[in-house]
C-alpha cells in the first residue's frame, strides 16, 4: 500500500514537473515568436522604405536626363544633323525605359504586399471605361470587341492592372502595318468566371508560355517593354484567388484566359 | 501692373528647380520664384528666421510648391508645422512629388495640402504644372 502511494506521488510529481517545463518552454516560445515577428515587421518596413527611397532617388536624374535631352533637341533645332538627333532620341528613349522599369518594378513589389479586398465588380463596365480613355484602344489605332461579361468577385484596382496590361500587350505585339483586333469574352463555370483576351498579334511559342509570366522575361526585343507586365498580371490574379493561362502559337495571336472568382462563391 | 506673385519652391533637386524656372518662362507666367533646398530652410524662410529675417528681401510667399522627400525636414513635416500656425492657415500649398503612392496623397491631404501634383517623368513637361497653378489662380 505504502509502495503504491509512493509510486502515485512520484507520478504526480513527475507530471507536475513536466507541466512546469512545458509552461516554461511555452513562455519562451511565445517570446521568441513575438521577437521574430517584430524583427520581421521591422525589416519589412525597412525594405518598403528602401524601395520607396530608391524609386524616388532613381527617378530624379532620369527626369533631368529626359528634360535636358528634349531641351537640347529644341534649342539646337535644325542645327543638329540626323546622327545628332538620333543620339538625343536614344538618350530620351533609354531614360523613359529606365523610368518604366522602376515604376513597373515598384507596382509589382506593391501588389505583392498590399491587401486586395474583394468585392463584386462589373468587369465589362471596367473594360469599356478603359477603352474609352485610351485612343490606343480605339479605331483607327485598334479594334476591340467586348462581349457581355459576367460580374466577378475581385479587387477593382487589381483588375484594372490586369486588363490594362493584357490590352496593352494585345495592341502592341502585332506585326508592323497590321491593325490590332482584340476580342474579349467570358464564361461562367461553377464558382468561377473566365475572361479571355484574344488578339491577332505575333503569338508566343509554346516553350515560352511559362516564361512570359516570370519577372523581366520579354518575348521580343523588337517591342518596347519591361518584362514585368505579365508577371504582375499573374501575381494579381493569384492574389485574388484566380490565375491566368495562355493559349498561343507563333503567328496565330494569343488567348489569355484570366480565371476569377464568381460573386456567389464568396458566400458559399 | 501689379508685382508678380511670390512662389516658394521647396526642392532639393537642382535640376527640378531649373526646369520649373524654365517652365514659367515658357508659359510666360510672371512669378517671383524663391527656392529653398530642404524642409528646415523652408520653415526658417516662412518663420522669417536667419538667414531669411529680412522680409523686404525675402517676402512671404503667395503660394508654396513643396516636394515631399527632402533633407533634414520632410515635406510632410513642413506641411504639419505650417498648418499649425494661424498665419499660414490659408496659404495655398501645392505638394509636388514623384510619389504616386495613395498613402502619401492621403497623408498630404490630411495634413492640409491644397493640391497634390505628381512630378512628370521629364523635366520639360513641368509646363503642365505651371498651367495647373495658373488655372487654379495660384500664380
Amino acid at each position: 500500500m505504502i509502495e503504491w502511494v509512493a509510486a502515485q506521488c512520484g507520478l504526480v510529481m513527475q507530471a507536475r514537473r513536466l507541466q512546469g517545463e512545458l509552461e516554461r518552454s511555452n513562455v519562451l516560445l511565445d517570446g521568441e515568436v513575438q521577437d521574430r515577428t517584430a524583427r520581421l515587421q521591422e525589416s519589412l518596413a525597412e525594405l518598403e522604405h528602401f524601395s520607396y527611397t530608391i524609386t524616388h532617388d532613381l527617378r530624379a536624374p532620369l527626369r533631368a536626363m529626359q528634360g535636358f535631352a528634349a531641351l537640347l533637341g529644341e534649342r539646337l533645332g535644325d542645327g543638329l544633323d540626323r546622327e545628332g538627333r538620333d543620339y538625343l532620341d536614344r538618350i530620351g528613349t533609354a531614360a523613359r525605359r529606365m523610368d518604366r522599369l522602376i515604376t513597373d518594378a515598384l507596382s509589382y513589389s506593391r501588389i505583392v504586399r498590399e491587401e486586395l479586398p474583394l468585392a463584386p465588380v462589373d468587369v465589362g463596365a471596367l473594360i469599356h471605361g478603359m477603352l474609352a480613355s485610351y485612343p490606343a484602344f480605339q479605331p483607327p489605332a485598334a479594334v476591340v470587341e467586348v462581349a457581355p461579361l459576367p460580374v466577378v468577385l475581385a479587387n477593382e484596382a487589381g483588375l484594372t492592372q490586369i486588363f490594362s496590361n493584357l490590352l496593352g500587350n494585345a495592341v502592341k505585339f502585332v506585326p508592323a502595318g497590321r491593325v490590332p483586333h482584340v476580342r474579349i469574352h467570358g464564361e461562367r463555370t461553377d464558382g468561377s468566371v473566365r475572361v479571355c483576351v484574344e488578339d491577332n498579334g505575333i503569338g508566343i511559342a509554346p516553350e515560352m508560355h511559362e516564361r512570359v509570366f516570370q519577372m523581366f522575361q520579354r518575348v521580343s526585343k523588337d517591342y518596347d517593354g519591361t518584362g514585368i507586365g505579365l508577371a504582375l498580371v499573374r501575381k494579381i490574379a493569384e492574389r485574388m484567388g484566380g490565375g491566368v493561362e495562355l493559349e498561343s502559337a507563333p503567328g496565330e495571336g494569343c488567348r489569355f484566359w484570366v480565371t476569377l472568382r464568381a460573386p456567389e462563391a464568396a458566400e458559399g | 501692373m501689379s508685382a508678380p506673385p511670390t512662389l516658394l519652391y521647396v526642392e532639393d533637386e537642382a535640376d527640378d528647380v531649373f526646369f520649373m524656372r524654365e517652365a514659367f518662362v515658357r508659359e510666360r507666367v510672371a512669378v517671383d520664384l524663391r527656392e529653398v533646398g530642404d524642409g528646415a530652410l523652408a520653415m526658417a524662410y516662412l518663420a522669417g528666421e536667419a538667414p531669411f529675417a529680412d522680409r523686404a528681401r525675402h517676402p512671404l510667399p503667395d503660394v508654396v510648391l513643396l516636394d515631399l522627400n527632402l533633407p533634414r525636414r520632410s515635406g510632410f513635416e513642413v506641411l504639419e508645422w505650417l498648418r499649425a500656425r494661424a498665419e499660414f492657415a490659408a496659404l495655398p500649398v501645392v505638394v509636388f512629388s514623384s510619389s504616386g503612392r495613395p498613402e502619401d496623397r492621403e497623408r498630404a491631404g490630411r495634413l492640409g495640402a491644397t493640391e497634390y501634383v505628381l512630378k512628370p517623368s521629364s523635366g520639360l513637361q513641368f509646363n503642365v504644372v505651371v498651367r495647373g497653378l495658373r488655372g487654379a489662380g495660384f500664380v
